[in-house]
């Protein structure tokens, strides 16, 4: 391979990658294979009784810029291994006030400003998500394009509910639970304060079925598509050498 | 080979569970996953290897082990900061404590386990595979084969939201093999990026 074609290939593959992390950057920093980062033991605001008092929660305070009046495509998570929250807005999800140039995101564990419903438990922290301007004000969500909230569950069995302190109690959202992870989301019409409701002991289900058999399935996949490479990789090499010179 | 393959990866799943988001628990369990991931891997490499070992002889012939290495490793550090430049320049950086909520001695450990998976699927991969099938097929058909692999290969630990970006690396990696005629260039940045992912959560 020519330095020229080197040199070609190598701009590529940069450029490629540039563009991937653009359009498509991973909410975590990836890693491209090993054992996985350790995942970290929840971090309590108000640890419940039998659990250590580790690490406080970590929060995030980020100010973001605006440009011509339009809120950007934004993810965040806070800094645990994994993050216990994270917070999601589409393009124009906010109702930017005129001219405000700058806003200020902040997520943080709040003691439960209420206790939860008869029958649930409240599994892990409250979380207070707000954006406000420069000066303090609120800044509202205009609806339509999406925003979320993630949260990842402390472990503890049962199918926790993504809920919303409302009026002075807990509404519970629909929730959508990702496979495999430990982390469940819901998107969400103001901010506030969010937690995650546990049907308390003997009320809930452990999980979704298919949740179990996924690793099989993908790993089924990807050896018949391993399968089919090679066997094409091996009849093209015979048909080569087959070929009269 | 293949068949190999598949059977390391669900070795793999079957000991470290379900899928994950690059954060597979904490204790022994995936550090054993990990562990017998890597071995699986090598040994496959190994046999692999005894089935064109010509063809690696040939690869081998073409300059001193010394100066490979060395070109390598540097390729392999150029390799590494491509790969942590770009999480660094996109997205704020989060320093997480890990170390400090987790049993001492605890980042040795995964850091060798880490390291060692990571050269085991360039050994794999980048080496063997990537000889075979440039030898068959062509050098743009090896890069694009083993990153299609590596790609797959990551979707049932990590998810399959990472394969566009696994197909980009892979395709990163590859070029690393080409440019520095030897598979210790993908195989250090690769064990390097991984490493990093520590300071960069």
């Amino acid at each position: 391979v020519s330095v020229r074609a080197r040199a070609g290939l190598a701009a590529l593959a940069i450029a490629l990658l540039a563009l991937v992390w653009l359009v498509a950057a991973p909410s975590r920093i990836p890693l491209y294979d090993g054992i996985g980062l350790p995942q970290e033991p929840y971090r309590y605001l108000q640890p419940p009784k039998g659990q250590p008092s580790g690490l406080p929660p970590s929060s995030i305070h980020r100010p973001l810029v605006i440009s011509n009046g339009i809120s950007p495509v934004y993810k965040v998570g806070t800094s645990e291994s994994p993050p216990q929250t994270y917070y999601f807005m589409q393009y124009g999800a906010l109702r930017i006030p005129p001219g405000v140039h700058t806003i200020v995101l902040d997520v943080k564990a709040v003691p439960p400003p209420g206790p939860a419903p008869s029958a649930n438990l409240i599994d892990g922290n409250v979380y207070r998500y707000a954006v406000t301007t420069p000066s303090g004000a609120p800044v509202p969500l205009r609806g339509g394009p999406k925003v979320s909230v993630e949260l990842r569950g402390t472990g503890a069995s049962g199918s926790p509910t993504v809920a919303q302190f409302v009026g002075g109690s807990w509404k519970k959202l629909p929730t959508l639970v990702l496979l495999g992870e430990n982390y469940y989301l819901a998107n969400v019409h103001s901010l506030g304060d969010f937690t995650l409701l546990l049907p308390a002991k003997g009320a809930g289900s452990s999980g979704s079925g298919i949740g179990g058999a996924l690793p099989l399935i993908i790993a089924s996949v990807v050896l018949v598509l391993l399968a089919v490479a090679a066997i094409l990789l091996i009849r093209l090499t015979r048909s080569r050498a087959q070929r009269p010179a | 080979m293949v068949i190999g393959l598949g059977l390391a990866l669900a070795l793999r799943l079957d000991i470290a569970g379900g899928v994950g988001v690059g954060h597979v628990g904490s204790g022994s369990r995936p550090i054993a996953s990990g562990l017998m991931f890597a071995l699986a891997l090598l040994g496959l490499a190994g046999a692999g290897a005894g089935g064109f070992a010509d063809r690696t002889r040939q690869l081998s012939d073409r300059a001193p082990v010394r100066t490979r290495m060395g070109a390598g490793l540097v390729w392999g550090l150029v390799g590494a900061a491509v790969l942590v430049a770009f999480p660094l320049a996109l997205r704020p950086l989060q320093t997480a404590a890990l170390g400090a909520s987790l049993p001492s001695g605890y980042f040795a450990v995964w850091a060798a386990v880490v390291s060692l998976v990571a050269v085991a699927e360039e050994v794999l991969l980048r080496g063997v595979l990537f000889a075979a099938i440039d030898e068959a097929l062509g050098t743009a058909t090896a890069v694009s084969l083993t990153a299609i692999a590596f790609a797959l290969l990551h979707v049932p630990l990590y998810g399959p939201g990472v394969v566009l970006l696994d197909l980009a690396v892979g395709i990163w990696l590859g070029t690393l093999r080409v440019v520095s005629g030897s598979v210790v260039a993908p195989a250090s940045a690769h064990a390097l990026a991984d490493l990093a992912a520590w300071w960069l959560v």
